[in-house]
């Protein structure tokens, strides 16, 4: 319940421009929330440092570091541990899931997603766990 | 003190059943009443405490309604007033209700308990913690959907009226918060919408991309790289294409992955079946893209409808430059077709809706066969223009009578079909369906005008809801869309009175309404409502709902047409009849009106057997609607007497066109259950606007006579 209110900045990690633009579209067009942009998990982990965003949307599937990666990454840092990440991704699997989920993530947002009820989705991934 | 004051609803009616059913009403809905049988006791109540609401009966013994009323607004005190009438009140009363008593609303005993507190409602909303609509009965059902590409007109007009509506200060918080969601909701698909638009542009080379991907991995098969590299493609058009809405390609390029993944590129065995279906997916989906392509580009250029489709039936390769272009000219849906048995194949398949004939193809020499079997296949009255090459004399009556709006002699020449065609768009349009809007917002109005007249409909605007009945009976409508909340006068009540209306009873009812909710719903359809649509009215939902209740009504014909002979009742004729006579009135045209009875119709029966009247009855409306012209009107005003009215003509074209009827009729044999067919006889007689008459029912009666002293003479 708390987390799930409190949202006041997203940052979105997709290495792909048109994924960005929709999902930014559903997301600030729908709520109140800022969203910030990150094209690969390397940049992922250093805006998340500078910002400490309330929430991160990972892409699984990306060039050089990849979501699951970037994750790891971020769980190691002190700072950055408790920030929830939800996953965008293409394949999900129940046993990717599973992983995703023994990993730290809140849940799972599969693409092709509809960036309409993008903000719904994500709340109520939050509101489960 | 002050808030404490205004919270109870004052009720006088010096009747007791009504007291206690508005009181329980009122109470259960968490308001506090008080319930008064005479003015004086109103008055004595009020004086100790000011209401925040009045129902005011409009009878009441000693000081009637009407005069309680004047006396509370001359000591300014200004609180709602709501008055409960047993009667429909005249556009004057209703007036000085509004206007000098400020009335906010007028009711109709007996009330409908549900429809009274939803009214109210929408005056004072009520005081108990009622929770607004949760959220899950506004929002639209979840689950992934195309987004389409938005009509920029559309977005902003609902935008523009989403900013009236909170404007207005009846809108409730709530409602004003819903309201301010749709707008950012429909802001944002709109935003999507656009980029989506920009996507497209980016697919076929993203697609581009996938293929070339496919055809490295699928030439260098022991490269698990480039393998992979094809996967990563898939993988990324599948979610991006398809979070933008074109799942179809998302499906081609998610079928492709799947296929790439169970490609063993270590493995010599059964890869060529894999790879096949790869190389299928990957041409489909290109397909797919060069057709969306397509479209978009063609969308955006063309959005003009065309105001109405036409076959040609003309010699193969006579004047087709001349035709296309006049239907270029005349925004015109043009399809040709050489022969008549080509034609009627067409019209079977296809609902044109005009023809244009060249008399050439029709072998039945002047006796326009063809015309008659097109209508007949069409199962409407079409118009229709007929092209002849002058060596054969027409007269006028042979072309009134066989149906052409327009004659053409001679080669058709770009000039001559285009106003040819548009003659008979015009002539289509005298049949059209017509929606009555009742709104007391003219901006919606001419919204829905907009939307509806260009695919054929008549609109007319009411913005004075209280003269509704006058208005039903001028234009007849097929479709009413209703305003639920208009000044002084709900739409539920405007719905009831026709509803208790038998000739207006079986026209169907949306309402528009702001009220979405599964309150406003019920209302709506507790008022006898067919349907209703939400406001902000969208354009594609309201021509849908429209065309959907249209198609229902115009088959079922409930009071338009007659049943049994498929032509117009005499009601609607009369209607219809006004209007045309209006028309040539201002034109300074002439019309002619003629009565075809059938002779002996009340003894066929006895002579003939069961339904021998009504069959004849039946084939004489056939043959009214395949022959004559689009424009004129057909009507059967009792019995066996029907009634034709052809504008712009004069009594003697008239008395010709009889002479071709008969010659016709004379075909006809009808079964008797004496064994042998039997014929009858037809009598007429005829009237002419303005000499016999200048309206309706001057001219029939006018003919009505001819017909019995000719009869009589007999």
């Amino acid at each position: 319940m708390t987390t799930a209110m409190e949202i006041k900045q997203v940052l979105l990690v997709d290495d792909d421009l048109n994924i960005r633009t929709l999902a930014q579209m559903g997301l600030e067009g729908l709520t109140d929330w800022k969203v910030e942009l990150a094209s690969s998990g390397a940049e992922a982990l250093s805006k998340a440092a500078e910002i400490k965003p309330d929430l991160i949307i990972l892409d699984v599937m990306m060039p050089g570091m990849d979501g699951p990666t970037t994750l790891g990454e971020l769980k190691k840092v002190e700072s950055l541990n408790d920030i929830p990440v939800i996953f965008m991704t293409a394949k999900a699997q129940t046993h990717e899931v599973e992983l995703y989920q023994k990993m730290g993530a809140k849940g799972i947002i599969t693409k092709p997603f509809d960036p309409m009820s993008l903000p719904d989705d994500i709340q109520g991934i939050l509101s489960k766990s | 003190m002050m808030t404490e004051q205004e919270t109870y609803i004052l009720v006088i009616d010096d009747d007791k059943n009504f007291r206690d059913l508005v009181g329980d009403l009122l109470r259960s809905r968490g308001y506090e009443v008080v319930l008064t049988r005479s003015a004086k006791e109103a008055t004595a109540t009020l004086e100790a405490k000011r209401p925040a609401l009045a129902i005011v009966d409009y009878r009441l013994p000693e000081t009637d309604g009407m005069t309680w009323i004047s006396n509370v607004r001359e000591q300014n005190l200004n609180f709602p007033i709501v008055l409960c009438t047993g009667n429909w009140c005249d556009q004057k009363t209703f007036n000085w209700l509004r206007n000098i008593l400020r009335v906010s609303l007028v009711i109709q005993k007996p009330i409908v308990p549900e429809l009274f507190v939803h009214s109210l409602e929408n005056i004072i909303p009520p005081p108990a913690e009622k929770s607004p609509v949760p959220a899950s009965e506004i929002d639209e059902p979840k689950g992934f959907k195309a987004q389409p590409i938005l009509d920029a007109a559309q977005v902003e007009e609902s935008l523009k009226q989403i900013e009236r509506m909170l404007a207005d200060e009846e809108t409730f918080p709530e409602e004003a918060e819903r309201l301010k969601k749709l707008k950012r909701k429909i802001e944002t698909q709109n935003a999507i919408s656009k980029a989506r638009e920009a996507f497209v542009k980016e697919l076929p080379e993203a697609w581009k991309d996938l293929t070339s991907a496919v055809k490295k991995a699928r030439e260098n098969p022991k490269n698990l790289l480039l393998l992979q590299d094809a996967m990563g493609v898939a993988h990324k058009v599948k979610g991006t294409a398809g979070s933008y809405g074109f799942t179809k390609v998302g499906q081609f390029a998610e079928r492709v992955e799947d296929f790439l993944v169970t490609v063993d590129p270590h493995s010599d065995t059964e890869q060529e079946v894999v790879w096949a279906e790869i190389i299928r997916c990957v041409t489909e989906g290109n397909q797919v893209i060069t057709e969306i392509s397509r479209s978009q580009s063609t969308s955006a250029e063309s959005q003009k409808l065309p105001a109405m489709s036409c076959l040609a039936v003309v010699p193969e390769g006579a004047y087709p430059t001349e035709l296309k272009g006049a239907a270029a000219d005349a925004n015109c849906e043009l399809d040709l077709v050489g022969s008549s048995v080509g034609a009627i194949v067409k019209f079977g398949k296809n609902a044109f809706d005009s023809a244009i004939i060249d008399l050439s193809l029709d072998m039945t020499s002047g006796r326009f066969q063809l015309a008659r079997e097109l209508r007949q296949a069409a199962k409407k009255i079409i118009p229709l223009c007929f092209v002849a090459d002058g060596e054969k004399e027409f007269t006028q009556a042979d072309i009134v009578y066989g149906g052409a709006s327009v004659l053409i002699s001679g080669d058709g020449t770009r000039g001559n079909l285009s106003e040819a065609m548009q003659i008979m768009t015009i002539a289509g349009q005298m049949r059209k369906p017509r929606v009555l809007c009742v709104d007391d917002d003219p901006l919606l109005s001419s919204f829905v005008e907009s939307v509806l007249s260009p695919t054929g409909i008549t609109v007319r605007s009411l913005n004075e809801p209280i003269v509704i009945l006058d208005v039903m009976h001028d234009f007849q409508p097929d479709l009413i869309l209703l305003d639920v909340i208009m000044p002084g006068l709900t739409g539920y009540e405007v719905c009831r009175l026709l509803k208790s209306h038998d000739d207006w009873k079986h026209v169907p009812v949306i309402f528009l309404t702001s009220k979405s909710d599964s309150q406003g719903k019920r209302a709506a359809f507790t008022a006898g409502g067919t349907d209703f649509l939400s406001k902000p009215v969208l354009m594609d939902e309201l021509l849908s709902r429209v065309k959907a209740h249209l198609s229902k009504t115009l088959s079922e014909a409930s009071t338009r047409i007659d049943p049994q002979s498929k032509v117009l009742t005499a009601n609607a004729l009369l209607a219809e009849s006004e209007q045309l006579i209006n028309i040539c009135h201002q034109q300074s045209q002439n019309l002619a009106v003629g009565i075809i009875s059938i002779v002996d119709y009340d003894q066929l029966d006895t002579l003939h057997g069961a339904f021998s009247a009504e069959h004849t009855v039946g084939k004489l409306g056939e043959l009214l609607n395949e022959r004559l012209r689009a424009e004129d009107l057909r009507g059967r005003i009792s019995g066996g007497e029907f009634m034709i009215v052809l504008p712009g003509e004069t009594t003697e074209v008239l008395t010709m066109i009889f002479e071709l009827f008969r010659e016709d009729w004379d075909k006809m044999w009808f079964p008797s259950v004496r064994g042998k067919e039997f014929q009858t006889n037809l009598a007429f007689s005829t009237a002419e606007f303005p000499l016999e008459g200048d309206n309706f029912e001057k001219l029939r009666d006018y003919a009505l006579r001819g017909l019995r002293q000719r009869s009589a003479l007999s």
